[in-house]
């Protein structure tokens, strides 16, 4: 039985995103993903919790799709985590509905893995910037996986960023149809673009 | 009386209720000084302006009649039921602890016992009136001190009953009696057994009665009317409960329980308030008047005596009793200062105690003058407490309620149509306590099948808003669709209840100025919203993401209402407005066609 994925997709404005409209592109044309626009649904930031459990339960592999902003994730993931990654539910005593699932990241950024690296102009890695959210998906039992990182979103050419794209969805590929037996907790970063 | 003399009262008493009430309010004393100190001044042994004292208390106990109806109107039959661990028990508590003590000291100073008893029991009472007075002054009914002291009398007004139909058993004669709002004629066992039949009798036909004719009395929208029928009720049961020889204010007080949970209670207490304020103060006024100053200068000091020793041994006894109920001390200490004094009834039962030859004429004398000064004495000794106890609570706010029903609302509804219901179920849905008032008996009617508090009435009257608890509310939301009544309405509340928050609906931009106008601050016009969200969905429909729409209708709706705050200000001058108008328009057509532009307002959100 194929596994499913769910991609909260996370992006305010997704018509002027070059790198997520690609991304998305590829994205679209696997039938056991489920695109999920965050943005889209809760204009109002008023996140349904019960349809967002609902929605959790009924994937395998829960991917987290957004830009970096400001070294995090966009304000509406945020607010997604607080409300619907409840005590008792996603963790704590008797929290146990995500364990086992699979959890990665699929972020992009406009600068190259150059400005993110110690010697940069931020002085952080992207890896180490999304932590957060590897604690998160540690507490609520998940498989960790690297992130799908998509460097220099707004510097690449056209045909560059297509083949960059394909790449990150190959390796969620490689995720969604991996094994349970694997075990996947390689957190070091891989690099799409430059 | 004739109508020349009837007159002559009613201009004497009014004038004194408006000298003296203001006087003794601005010397912070209880009205009921006010009206006990004129009382005395324009009786026999003064100016004697009046000089038939007795004929104007028969009239003003009508006032005491209305009181127990608007009292019986605050209780229903829930809460009297869930308070009856009080009434008897503290009830008791304190009459026979009082009367004991009162009748071992009359027959300690060599009155017979039968006229020891008789006295006992008349002190151990207090006076309802004056009591409830002080106690309502202060908004302190809802209070557990004020819960227990009106337990106190009430239960006071169940035991005399018992006690008027026994004592003229005590003697074999059948002496005619005084017919007043406590009397009972002499009555056979039977008739008490018709008494409760007739009780049981109000309450079922009166929960399926009285309510559909208030409907249809209320349909004629003839104000007069209303005053009328609601009157009319009181009296017609105090009238029919007297003839079976219940106390008046009794029936008036099961009459009132009876329509507690009625949607016209408000406006019943409307119409009622005044009728009862004007005949309690006649009331006051009388008991002034009845003091025999001539018995009390030959008698000075064992009236005095008798005076301090009653307050002092009240105040013990009551205030152990209110101790035992679990009432803090300082708390207790003036709800039994309210209550330190003899009650009206106290001139009932002595004047027929006099006439059954239980008690001399001397003794009856005495006895009316310490009553009546203990009604003087409570109105002062209040005060002091009341200071003493702001000392001690070192001015800390004065009442803590405990749970609130009802009658306290948090929100107060005025217009129950389209727009208010909306706004009330919101509100409902997030637990606030809501009154809700509409001039619609229809609407009242059908809203009350839902099971949610309504009530009919004129939300403009002042006094239905005061009855319906906007002094204690928080927030006045007018949602009625008059635009002039609602923006009048909306003065009116800014002006006597300024500490009350006002929210208004707006029919248009120009009512909405009105509104500012007047001082509203919170105000939503009643179209706007649905526009933008209708708005809202056509950008949708155009393709448009659901975020930038959100955006874009909230800084929409933030720059037009700013706009129209700042309109407002130059309405006047035509010219300036018309520019200022289209200025604005220009300016929210710039400001989202700037977020349209990346590279103006979100350059970081490409990737």
């Amino acid at each position: 039985m194929n596994r499913r994925a769910l991609v909260l997709f996370a992006h305010p404005n997704v018509s002027k995103s070059r790198a997520n409209r690609a991304l998305l592109e590829v994205i679209r044309t696997h039938e056991h993903v489920t695109v999920h626009d965050l943005y889209e649904c809760y204009p109002h930031f008023v996140i349904d919790v019960e349809r967002e459990k609902k929605l959790l339960v009924e994937h395998d592999v829960i991917v987290f799709q957004h830009p970096i902003y400001w070294y995090s994730t966009p304000a509406i993931l945020k607010e997604w985590q607080d409300q619907v990654l409840q005590y008792g539910w996603a963790f704590g005593e008797g929290g146990t509905a995500l364990r086992g699932k699979d959890f990665v990241s699929m972020v992009t950024c406009g600068g190259s893995t150059d400005v993110y690296s110690a010697s940069g102009l931020h002085g952080v890695t992207l890896p180490e910037l999304l932590r957060p959210l590897e604690a998160t998906a540690r507490l609520c039992g998940f498989r960790r996986h690297a992130p799908i990182i998509l460097y220099s979103a707004q510097s690449l050419e056209e045909s560059l960023l297509k083949t960059a794209a394909e790449s990150c969805v190959k390796q969620l590929e490689t995720i969604i149809g991996a094994k349970h037996s694997d075990h996947a907790d390689n957190l070091q970063g891989a690099n799409n673009g430059t | 009386m004739e109508l020349e003399s009837g007159l002559k009262v009613a201009a004497t008493v009014l004038l004194a209720a408006c000298v003296a009430v203001p006087l003794a309010q601005r010397a912070r004393m209880s009205s009921v000084l006010g009206y006990l100190v004129a009382g005395t001044l324009l009786g026999p042994a003064v100016l004697g302006v009046i000089s038939n004292p007795q004929d104007v208390l028969h009239i003003s106990e009508f006032g005491v009649v209305l009181f127990m109806f608007l009292i019986g109107l605050e209780l229903n039959l829930g809460k009297l039921w869930s308070m009856r661990g009080q009434i008897l028990g503290l009830g008791s508590l304190q009459v026979f602890s009082c009367a004991l003590v009162f009748a071992a000291g009359f027959w300690a100073v060599g009155f017979s016992p039968v006229a020891s008893a008789v006295a006992g029991f008349g002190f151990a009472l207090s006076s309802t009136a004056v009591a409830l007075q002080i106690l309502g002054e202060r908004n302190l009914l809802p209070s557990p001190a004020g819960k227990l002291g009106f337990s106190v009398l009430l239960y006071q007004d169940l035991v005399v009953i018992p006690v008027l139909v026994a004592l003229p058993l005590l003697t074999l004669s059948k002496a005619p009696m005084v017919g007043s709002a406590a009397t009972v004629p002499a009555t056979p066992w039977w008739s008490t057994a018709l008494g409760v039949l007739a009780v049981t009798a109000c309450i079922g036909l009166g929960r399926l009665f009285i309510r559909p004719v208030f409907r249809w009395i209320a349909a004629t929208n003839t104000r007069e009317i209303f005053t009328a029928f609601s009157l009319l009720i009181i009296a017609g049961v105090s009238v029919g409960m007297h003839s079976i020889g219940l106390s008046m204010a009794l029936g008036s007080f099961v009459a009132g329980v009876l329509l507690s949970d009625s949607e016209y209670r408000h406006e019943l207490e409307a119409h009622i308030q005044p009728f009862k304020g004007l005949l309690l103060g006649l009331f006051f006024l009388s008991v002034g008047m009845s003091i025999d100053f001539a018995v009390i200068g030959s008698n000075i000091g064992l009236v005095f005596g008798l005076l301090i020793a009653v307050v002092l041994i009240k105040l013990a006894l009551i205030g152990g009793a209110l101790r035992l109920y679990g009432l803090p001390a300082v708390d207790a200490i003036f709800t039994a200062a309210t209550l330190s004094q003899v009650g009206e009834f106290a001139f009932v039962l002595f004047g027929l105690a006099g006439q059954l030859g239980m008690l001399e004429a001397r003794q009856v004398s005495i006895c009316s003058g310490v009553v009546a000064l203990s009604m003087l004495s409570t109105s002062v000794l209040v005060v002091g407490v009341d200071r003493w106890v702001r000392t001690v609570k070192g001015n800390k706010p004065e009442v803590v309620y405990d749970q609130v029903d009802d009658h306290e609302p948090e929100v107060i509804i005025a217009g129950f149509g389209r727009f208010g219901q909306i706004c009330a179920r919101l509100l409902h849905a997030s637990g606030v306590r809501t009154t809700l008032i509409d001039h619609s008996a229809d609407v009242v009617q059908s809203v009350r099948r839902f099971k949610i508090k309504a009530y009919y009435g004129d939300a403009s009257r002042r006094d239905l808003l005061e009855a319906a608890g906007i002094a204690r509310a928080k927030v006045f939301v007018i949602a009625i669709d008059d635009q002039e009544r609602a923006t009048l309405l909306a003065s009116e509340v800014r002006q006597h209840f300024p500490k009350v928050k006002v929210v208004a609906r707006a029919f248009d931009l120009l009512h909405a100025y009105d509104l500012l106008d007047v001082g509203v601050e919170s105000l939503e016009r009643e179209t706007f919203d649905a526009a933008v969200a209708a708005g809202r969905r056509v950008l949708r429909e155009l393709g448009f993401g659901a975020y930038q729409v959100e955006q874009s209708a909230q800084r929409f709706k933030k720059h037009d209402v700013e706009t129209m705050l700042q309109l407002h200000k130059t309405r006047k001058n035509e010219a300036e407005y018309l520019t200022r108008a289209l200025e604005a328009r220009d300016e929210i057509d710039r400001m989202l066609a700037a977020d349209r532009e990346d590279e103006v307002s979100r350059a970081s959100t490409v990737w």
